[in-house]
């Protein structure tokens, strides 16, 4: 069992709270990515489990210990930093044994356990190199040799394909789930980029200014979100979000038109509700079926899919995502209809609305 | 134009940056070579009109007999010198390196005030202070004492080696001393194994600083020593400079520069290599 787990976790610097109490029991070789906004404290929190940062209040427990006020050698991770963070002046098999030397382990036993994690990410022909002589994608494998190397419970990552280039993060990317597939470790992955989260994660936890906001797989987060945030923030583009009115017959009106929630929505007449539609629920109408009249503002074409930006009725802005046909032209009007299973209703301080 | 004649001619501009470069070099080793040269005058030659520099009647070594037979003998000066400047070498990149390193990652209060303090230490003329260093030395009865000046030298020499210092360990990214708290290094060991190899050329530039100034320092030695034997070269040059009838032993004192020159230079060759990257780094970021 070498699962994390959060108690009422905290971090103030003075007066300010950077994370407000913040629960989380991640299981015995989870891949959970930790995603927010930049300042959303998913950074700080990754490095009060790594115990790079004091834990104002609460606690961290690693594999059922409490490591609390462990000291970072001491909690069983292992992390990778954004800018490697690899030591300049040794070379990479250096790099890779230097915890393992720090430890006293016998030098046949670091070389041996360097070859095997040098193995994994193909990383022997670079062994005698010194950091200044690899590129962006050698130095980050590099970074997560290192790690490999120290045998840990828990592998946290700190954004570390933010400074490669789309290529070569779309590899590691692979590479670092194929790292998952074949050690089975838990690992902890910081991230803005929601693609890393959603194609990474077993589970990922969407936050927010030091709170919580979701945890749950790809799919909850994206079919399922708990609130505004959440959806807009999760999806690219982002979901549509109408301001719409609850009728008397217990449909939302939209843009002008009336249409019927989810049967089993738990409406109240007459309020103010929040209706999110994702871009590729989307579709163009057929005759006759009730649909969102839309002007064309500009498409956007992505040679598979094209996106379309435009206005509803009322003037509010909505982006549909087209797999085929003619891109519209700017000053178009066309109707868009969807199916009412595909809305999320949130009430108007943004919470869902099951 | 033939096109030979172009050839050459790119030749030539080709060549002038050498030529340029040359010339600079000869003019800079000119007086360096002079002295060598005219150290090697015998004593009688010692005395005429400086051209041509070199000796005209053979070389000899008097001028390095004369600046021997001076007072303890020039090895013993040669010693003193040498353990001032090792000594002020070492404790000024060691204060500086602790000093640095607490300035550049410790956030306690006033830090930047201590800072600032420590700098303008810089602004203060060290001859305004020599009177008052005086008496400070004599009431810890260091006065007259090797290690009085060492620890005056270093003194003097710290606001510049904390300032270099600290700019060393800010270039250091906080990243790489975290992946080594994560390694399992701590306090000095983090020092010495992980950021010490960064900040070499930050050490070097100090070093070097500190070597040279009080090697060639004159003025504090003069004051502070009384004992013959304790002179330093600089001090030793002026007591055998004075020839016969107040006339200038020039023998002498060409030998005295060539003796203390040569140290400077196997320093600075030394260390020159980190001491450039020391000046540059983080000039552009």
């Amino acid at each position: 069992m070498s699962g994390v787990e959060l108690r009422g976790v905290t971090k103030s610097y003075g007066l300010v709270d950077v994370i407000h109490g913040v629960d989380l029991s991640i299981g015995d070789g989870d891949f959970v990515v930790f995603v927010g906004p930049s300042g959303c404290g998913k950074s700080t929190l990754l490095r009060m489990i790594a115990g790079l940062e004091e834990v104002t209040a609460g606690d961290i427990a690693i594999a059922g210990r409490d490591v609390t006020d462990a000291d970072p050698s001491e909690r069983g991770i292992a992390m990778v930093f954004q800018s490697y963070a690899l030591y300049p002046h040794m070379s990479v098999r250096d790099n890779m044994g230097f915890g393992l030397k720090m430890m006293r382990r016998p030098a046949a036993a670091v070389a041996s356990r360097v070859e095997a994690a040098a193995d994994i990410l193909k990383l022997g022909p670079l062994l005698d190199r010194k950091p200044s002589q690899l590129s962006g994608g050698q130095r980050q494998r590099v970074a997560i040799g290192r790690a490999i190397v120290r045998d840990p419970k828990v592998f946290l990552f700190d954004e570390p394909l933010s400074n490669l280039d789309a290529e070569l993060r779309v590899s590691m990317r692979i590479e670092i789930a194929r790292l998952h597939r074949e050690l089975g470790n838990t690992m902890i992955y910081v991230t803005h980029d929601q693609t890393e989260a959603m194609t990474l994660a077993d589970r990922i936890v969407v936050l927010r200014a030091g709170r919580i906001e979701q945890t749950g797989t790809p799919a909850e987060v994206y079919d399922d979100p708990v609130n505004t945030f959440v959806a807009g923030f999760i999806g690219s583009p982002r979901m549509n979000l109408f301001q719409g009115r609850t009728t008397p017959g217990g449909g939302v009106t939209l843009g002008g038109v009336v249409v019927s929630p989810p049967p089993a929505a738990r409406l109240v007449p007459g309020r103010p509700v929040q209706v999110g539609l994702r871009p590729e629920h989307l579709r163009d109408a057929r005759a006759g079926e009730p649909a969102l009249a839309v002007t064309v503002a500009f498409s956007e074409y992505l040679g598979g899919t094209s996106y379309v930006h435009g206005e509803i009725a009322d003037g509010q802005p909505i982006v549909a995502e087209r797999r085929r046909g003619a891109t519209p032209a700017p000053g178009d009007r066309i109707a868009l209809a969807f199916d009412p299973g595909d809305l999320r209703l949130f009430d108007a301080e943004g919470l869902r609305i099951p | 134009m033939s096109p030979r004649r172009r050839h050459g001619r790119s030749r030539m501009v080709a060549a002038l940056p050498t030529l340029v470069g040359v010339i600079v070099a000869a003019t800079f080793l000119a007086p360096l070579a002079w002295a060598v040269l005219a150290s090697f005058r015998p004593a009688a030659e010692a005395a005429q009109p400086p051209l041509p520099p070199w000796p005209t009647q053979g070389f000899s070594l008097d001028a390095y007999r004369t600046l021997d037979s001076a007072s303890g003998g020039l090895w013993l000066h040669a010693a003193n010198s040498g353990l001032v400047a090792g000594a002020t070498v070492v404790l000024s990149v060691v204060v500086s390196l602790f000093a640095g390193y607490g300035f550049s990652r410790y956030r306690f209060p006033l830090r930047n005030t201590c800072f600032v303090l420590v700098m303008t230490t810089m602004m203060v003329p060290f001859q305004s202070i020599l009177v008052p260093l005086f008496i400070l030395l004599t009431h810890l009865h260091l006065q007259n004492t090797l290690t009085g000046l060492t620890l005056v030298y270093v003194t003097l020499q710290l606001p510049f080696s904390i300032f270099m210092m600290r700019n060393a360990f800010d270039a250091v990214p906080k990243e790489i001393e975290e992946a080594a708290r994560i390694d399992g290094v701590r306090d000095l060991r983090l020092l010495v194994r992980v950021l010490l190899p960064l900040v070499m050329p930050g050490v070097a530039t100090v070093a070097i600083f500190a070597f040279l100034n009080s090697w060639n320092e004159f003025l504090a030695a003069l004051i502070f020593l009384s004992d013959e034997n304790k002179f330093t070269l600089p001090v030793l040059m002026t007591a055998v400079r004075a020839g016969r009838f107040g006339s200038i032993d020039w023998g002498a004192v060409q030998a005295g520069v060539t003796v203390m020159m040569i140290p400077c230079l196997v320093v600075f060759l030394a260390l020159q290599r980190f001491y450039i990257r020391g000046l540059t780094a983080g000039a552009v970021k």
